[in-house]
Parts: structure tokens; C-alpha cells; sequence
């Protein structure tokens, strides 16, 4: 499976061109880690790479490591400095090149108070709703983009449900509930 | 109920009854079907397990309409006011059946987005447990409704 | 099944400018838009779904698609549930193939652990997943179908996705959400008979869809209805991410199974139908293709599977070993009981799998901490990013052009809004 995902020696020119960008492999799978604020150049980098254009914005996801140190990721402390740091969400793309086959996974970090970053709706119009699906679940912010707003969950929801200090059990209902074991018969 | 001095066209009963016996067999439902189990409707109301041998086969889709709301399917926090809002444009007489485990107690979607049964927001008179239950126990849910209906008080 | 030859005049360049002659003047100076709710409870829309259509006339000027009224959670459930006991919710995604859901997750766990699954397995898994896709195309045709007014297809999809589901009840327990798959194997082997039985089953479907093809593959009013509606091209369709038939019907052939071979798809004889102008009609034709080809690629499978041998793996670090084991020696006993309280722990890490499902790319990303609990379990739901680009095909067309259009998307909720 690892053939179809582009490895180091395909993708030697942007080393060259990003030399802070970190390689690493688990489980026959590459991970491209960049800086945040290089995501504007490799979006268009890989979007019009002349061997392996990637033309498919297959995926944007994130995940909520609510821990600033690396080594210790991914459990999570739950310390209060935490919840404000610059490195709690990871943000994950996935690229696919339709005439090539290749795939591509890059990921980079957001955090702090209200974690922003620019919108990839420009290059690719999968990220409409990608991104305010991402919105809604974690909170974090994408400049550029025409309409954020939350799209599984409703306007007068507060918090962001799939972040780790969001209780799996807090409901918050729109109508006032009725008790059925009390309320017996029509109302 | 036949006398041998009352000609054999005639029937009594009582208003009840007969009222009962008219309304259990017209039911016209408004299938409110959200997920799975509405897959699992759309094969009660096929050929194969009917509904319209109890009378039950015109899914009107107008609350107005409509005598019976089947809640078939996960009720979401978001979807609750729609639903509350649908069962409320129903005209009196009518009757709630809810259909699965999600729809009866919020089925193991035990979260911050899911309705814990849709009796927390409307009244239900028939719950029809499973997940998806098999035509055959929806069309025995659809018969205990029909002998409620049968053995109650009627309002005109 | 033959070739069937389009009249010329229902060709899409000439409907095309048919249309155009009977383009009426849809605003006149003061005309406003008013908004139309096509709401999340809907007798043809396809599941729950809310549009908020802006109408000039009969016209489409604007359109604001929200989904997420099927949101249930699952990815917050599955950061607190172990790896088996996940496996129920993952049926759910997309309800009518329930069985490519279970495999890929299966899958995407078995690459973690680096378990290969056993020969039989590998070819019961697609057979399965194909007789899965064709339940789900079946689903579909006959949803569009209902919703455009006919009756008759509805009713004969329906039975013959009834005899297959009651085949699936026959080997599996269940119709509709089977929970068939393990990590490293199947849940239990098929009964007897039950080979053969399919292939029957399959035969006696083949009569169904020559009735339904000659109902409405050259129905005028079917072709009227999907022919140059709901249209998109090409470049479009791949900067929206979209993949599966919709994809293909606009003319790439882009199939998973064909790209990144799994299971035995690279062993058996089929082709991938690939449409033309991305319409709702050529949707409708790749579905039917798509058919016939899981037929044939299940009739292969039928043929050829070994008829004996393991269903499950023999490494026990995932895998629930056998219950002779289990209540006869202590280390089946310890084994059994670490994998159901604290679940299977694979490596630490992050892996992404994808299927093709019926919709399209169904994408598995896992994010393991190294215990039985996944700390992050993502879906790329295939129906969810055709959303996003529904606003660009539908505005221009007429209210009643929603209903094909929205039909031919198989917008499945559980798999749009997890």
C-alpha cells in the first residue's frame, strides 16, 4: 500500500523548498509535518505540482491533543495552561492526484485562545464544507472562508463538541424536555 | 348484538365502537423517518409485508392530513422543534408510534447530539422496540395500536 | 443485458436546446425572491434534509443546502468505546451497506496490528461488499424512482432487495445492520447451502431489472425529468472532492477498487462503467452498470471461493480466540478477557484506509494512543462533500428539479452527518 502515497524521494523538491517541514512513517503511511504559517505556499505547491498535481482535497480533519509537549502526546493531562496553547489541534489534510494515484497527508499545528488558520477554499472547493465541519467540531477559525457557520449542529449550540474537555454527555436541548414517566397522557 | 325481532340487515352497537372499528382501520400515518429504520419502513409498506391490508398504506404527507405519526428513526436535538412542530399540526384525533430503539429511548447514542426517546418531546402511545425491528413486530406494533384504538373512549 | 440505443431526439444536445426555446422570462423589474423551506422532514427528499431555496418564478436563484440533522455523534462515541464494541456504530454510517462499513473499518484496524486475513475471509468480504453495493443501488434507483411519481419500480426494487436481505438474515441474524466483521476475520462462517441459494437469489433479480429498464430507460417522461438536469462537469466534480459514481458519471474513471486493489477485486474480471456529461441520467445509467457488474463480480466470487478452510486469523492479539481455548487453557482465558475489558491495543500512531463504498471514497482515520480506545477515529463521509457544490448545480433549474437531482446524490445521512 505504502506505493501509492508519495514518499521521501518523490517529494525531494519540496524538502528543498520547505526545509522545516518534518517527514515521518508509521504504518507503511508518510506524515509531512509543516509550520502554520507555510500552508498558503504548499497548497500551492501541491496543487500545481507539475509531476503529481493534486487535485483532490480528499479530507480536513483535526484532533485535540490538549497537551503542549510533544513526547507526551497523545495523552491527554488536562492541565489548565494547556487548553491555551499553541500546539493543542493538530490539523490534517489528505491529498489525492486523480491521473498519478498518489496521496499525500500533511499536517500542522493550531491552538491558542482562538486558533486561526487561512481557508483553503480558494485552491479547492471540497473545503466548503470541510472547513465548517471542522468549525463546528473543534472551533477553529479559517480566514477566507465565504460562510462559517456551523453545519451538523445548530445555531444556538455553545462549545465545540469533539474537543477532549467537552463532556461526551452535555446536552443541550432546544425544546424543553418532558418527563414521560410523569407526564402521562396528551400535553 | 342481533335479536331474532330485528331483521337480520340491522346491527347495533355501541358509538364507541363503531367509531373505534372505523378509526382503527383508516389510519392514515405521517412517517416522520429520519435513518435506518425508514429503510426498514420502506420494505413494510413494499409488497412483500403490507401495510395497506390494515388500512395503514397512504403515507400522508401533510401533517394536517394525517391521523397517525410514525417516528421512525434517531430524533436529534436539532430535529426535536421539527418534530414537536409536525405532531402539533396534527388534528385530534391521533396517535404517536415510535419505531426502533432510537426513536423509543435514544437507542446506544448515549451523546450530546441525540434525543433521548421522542417521548421527551411529544407523547407516544406505541413503542416499537429493535433496532431495526423486523417488518413483522412494525406490523405488530401497527395491530396493538389498532386494538388501543379499539378499546377506547372515542371523542367526537 | 444489451446495449440500449437512445433515440436521437432524447440526446442531451438536443434537450438542451428544447429548453432553451421554451426559456420564459423569469423576472420581470421588481420582482423579488421569496424563500421557499424544503424541510428536514420532506416526503421526497432522500432522509433528512433542509433546503432553503431563494425562487424567482419557478426559477432557482439561490439555495442553501444544511445537512446535520442526522448528527449523532459518533465520532465523540468512539473515543469512548473499544475497538469491537465500535464496530455496531459503524454500521450506521451508511445504513444500506452496512457490510462495507464493518470491512473497511476491519481493514483499517488489521493494518494497524499488521494482520493478514485468511484466503476464505478475503473472498467472502467481497462478495459480501458487492451484494451490499447492489442493495444500496437498489435503494437509490428506487427512492428516484418514488419521488419522480413511479410507483412501479419502487415496489419491484423493493422485493428484490427484500430476498437478498433475507439472505443476508439467513447467514448473518440481522437484515439491516449485520455487525459482521472482526478484526482479523468474520463473526461466524456461512451456513450450508447458502452459496448456492445466492446464486439464485441473483438469478431471480435479473427478470426485476429487465422490467424496470424497459419501464423507464426510455420513458419520455424520465428522460425529460434526468436528461441535462443536474448537471456538472469534469473539473468540477474533482476541485469538490467528490468521488463514486457521481464521479464517474461525469466521465473519470477514478474506482478504488481498480486504483488501490484490496480484498479480491484484482483477481476477478469486471469493468468500471464510466458516464459522459455528469447528469442525473447518466447517474442513473452508472448505478445500473454498476449492478451488473457486482453481479458478475458475485457470480465469480460464487464460482471460484474455496469452499473449506479458516475464516479467521490465527494471531490472537485482536482476535478473540476460540472458545475451546478460552475455557480450557489459562492463556486463552487471559487473552479473551484482555481483549473485551481493555480492548485490542494496537501501536501507537495514525493510519488512513478507504473503500469504495457505494457513494464514493469512504475514508477511515485512526488516531491510536496505544490503548484499547481509539483517541480519534475519523470518517470522510463520500455523500458529505457532494454538499457542499449541490448549491452550484441546483441553482438555474426549477423547483421540481430538486427531487431527481437530490435522489441521484444517495445522500445517506448516517454516513453524511455521522
Amino acid at each position: 500500500m505504502a506505493q501509492y502515497w508519495l514518499l521521501k524521494d518523490d517529494l525531494k523538491d519540496f524538502f528543498k523548498q520547505f526545509p522545516h517541514a518534518e517527514y515521518s512513517e508509521q504504518f507503511d503511511q508518510p506524515n509531512i509535518r509543516i509550520p502554520n504559517a507555510d500552508l498558503e505556499k504548499i497548497f500551492d505547491f501541491f496543487k500545481n505540482h507539475e509531476k503529481y498535481p493534486m487535485d483532490i482535497l480528499l479530507d480536513i480533519t483535526a484532533v485535540d491533543y490538549l497537551t503542549s509537549d510533544y513526547a507526551e502526546r497523545p495523552n491527554v493531562t488536562g492541565r489548565e495552561e494547556d487548553l491555551y496553547s499553541d500546539t493543542r489541534f493538530d490539523l490534517i489534510y489528505h491529498f489525492y492526484s486523480v491521473e498519478t494515484n498518489r496521496r499525500v497527508r500533511v499536517l500542522t499545528t493550531c491552538g491558542g485562545e482562538h486558533p486561526e488558520v487561512i481557508s483553503s477554499y480558494e485552491w479547492w472547493q471540497a473545503a466548503h464544507y470541510l472547513e465548517r465541519e471542522v468549525w463546528d467540531m473543534f472551533g477553529i477559525k479559517f480566514t477566507g472562508h465565504p460562510d462559517l457557520r456551523r453545519v451538523l449542529l445548530y445555531e444556538e449550540f455553545e462549545g465545540f463538541p469533539l474537543r477532549k474537555d467537552y463532556p461526551t454527555l452535555g446536552e443541550q436541548p432546544r425544546l424543553s424536555l418532558r418527563n414521560p414517566e410523569q407526564d402521562n397522557g396528551r400535553s | 348484538m342481533s335479536n331474532e325481532n330485528i331483521p337480520g340487515n340491522i346491527v347495533t352497537t355501541k358509538l364507541d365502537k363503531f367509531i373505534g372499528w372505523a378509526r382503527s382501520y383508516s389510519l392514515w400515518q405521517y412517517v416522520f423517518g429520519t435513518a435506518c429504520c425508514a429503510m426498514e419502513f420502506m420494505s413494510v409498506s413494499a409488497s412483500h409485508y403490507d401495510t395497506d391490508r390494515f388500512g395503514a398504506a397512504m403515507p400522508r404527507y401533510s401533517p394536517r392530513q394525517a391521523d397517525m405519526l410514525m417516528v421512525v428513526g434517531t430524533i436529534t436535538h436539532k430535529n426535536a422543534p421539527v418534530l414537536r412542530r409536525v405532531w402539533e399540526q396534527m388534528a385530534d384525533p391521533k396517535y404517536v408510534v415510535a419505531v426502533g430503539a432510537c426513536a423509543v429511548s435514544g437507542g446506544f447514542y448515549r451523546n450530546y447530539a441525540t434525543l433521548q426517546g421522542c417521548d421527551r418531546v411529544i407523547p407516544v402511545d406505541v413503542y416499537i422496540p429493535g433496532c431495526p425491528p423486523r417488518p413483522e413486530m412494525i406490523l405488530d406494533g401497527i395491530m396493538a395500536l389498532q386494538e388501543k384504538i379499539r378499546n377506547s373512549k372515542q371523542y367526537l | 443485458m444489451a446495449e440500449v440505443e437512445i433515440p436521437a431526439k432524447y440526446k442531451v444536445e438536443e434537450v438542451r436546446k428544447r429548453k432553451e426555446i421554451l426559456e420564459l422570462p423569469i423576472s420581470s423589474p421588481g420582482d423579488e425572491p421569496i424563500k421557499i423551506n424544503l424541510g428536514p422532514s420532506h416526503p421526497a427528499m432522500h432522509g433528512t434534509i433542509k433546503m432553503i431555496a431563494e425562487m424567482v418564478g419557478e426559477t432557482i436563484v439561490n439555495i442553501d443546502v444544511e445537512p446535520g440533522f442526522l448528527h449523532r455523534g459518533f465520532e465523540k462515541m468512539m473515543e469512548n468505546h473499544t475497538y469491537p464494541s465500535a464496530l455496531p456504530y459503524t454500521d450506521r454510517l451508511n445504513y444500506v451497506t452496512a457490510f462495507i462499513n464493518n470491512f473497511g473499518f476491519a481493514a483499517t484496524l488489521e493494518k494497524m496490528f499488521g494482520i493478514e486475513i485468511t484466503e476464505r475471509c478475503a473472498w467472502l468480504r467481497t462478495l459480501f461488499s458487492e451484494l451490499s453495493r447492489i442493495t444500496d443501488h437498489y435503494t437509490c434507483q428506487a427512492a428516484i424512482c418514488s419521488e419522480i411519481g413511479a410507483m412501479t419500480p419502487f415496489l419491484y426494487f423493493m422485493q428484490a432487495r427484500d430476498w437478498i436481505w433475507e439472505h443476508f438474515n439467513w447467514a448473518t441474524g440481522a437484515r439491516q445492520t449485520y455487525s459482521y466483521a472482526r478484526i482479523g476475520g468474520l463473526a461466524r462462517d456461512i451456513p450450508d447451502g447458502w452459496l448456492e441459494k445466492c446464486k439464485e437469489i441473483l438469478k431471480s433479480n435479473i427478470p426485476l431489472l429487465k422490467d424496470v429498464h424497459g419501464l423507464m430507460d426510455r420513458n419520455r417522461i424520465f428522460l425529460d425529468r434526468t436528461q441535462g438536469v443536474g448537471e456538472i462537469s469534469k473539473e468540477d466534480a474533482i476541485n469538490a472532492g467528490i468521488t463514486g459514481p457521481f464521479l464517474r458519471s461525469t466521465g473519470v474513471n477514478y474506482d478504488i477498487r481498480k486504483a488501490m486493489p484490496y480484498l479480491k477485486y484484482d483477481e476477478l474480471e469486471w469493468e468500471v462503467p464510466v458516464g459522459k456529461y455528469g447528469d442525473n441520467y447518466d447517474r442513473w445509467y452508472v448505478r445500473n452498470r454498476e449492478i451488473e457488474e457486482s453481479m458478475k463480480i458475485c457470480f465469480q466470487c460464487i464460482d471460484n471461493m474455496p469452499r473449506t478452510g479458516p475464516i479467521n486469523t490465527d494471531d490472537f492479539e485482536a482476535h478473540l480466540p476460540d472458545k475451546a481455548e478460552v475455557y480450557s487453557t489459562i492463556e486463552g482465558l487471559i487473552n479473551h478477557f484482555k481483549i473485551v475489558i481493555d480492548g485490542p491495543q494496537p501501536p501507537k500512531g495514525s493510519v488512513y484506509h478507504c473503500v469504495e463504498a457505494a457513494n464514493g471514497e469512504l475514508g477511515f482515520f485512526v488516531v491510536s494512543d496505544g490503548t484499547g480506545t481509539a483517541y480519534r477515529l475519523h470518517v470522510r463521509a463520500p455523500s458529505f462533500m457532494i454538499m457542499g457544490v449541490l448549491d452550484k448545480i441546483i441553482i438555474g433549474h426549477q423547483l421540481a428539479d430538486i427531487i431527481p437531482i437530490f435522489g441521484s446524490v444517495n445522500m445517506v445521512g448516517g454516513e453524511c452527518d455521522r
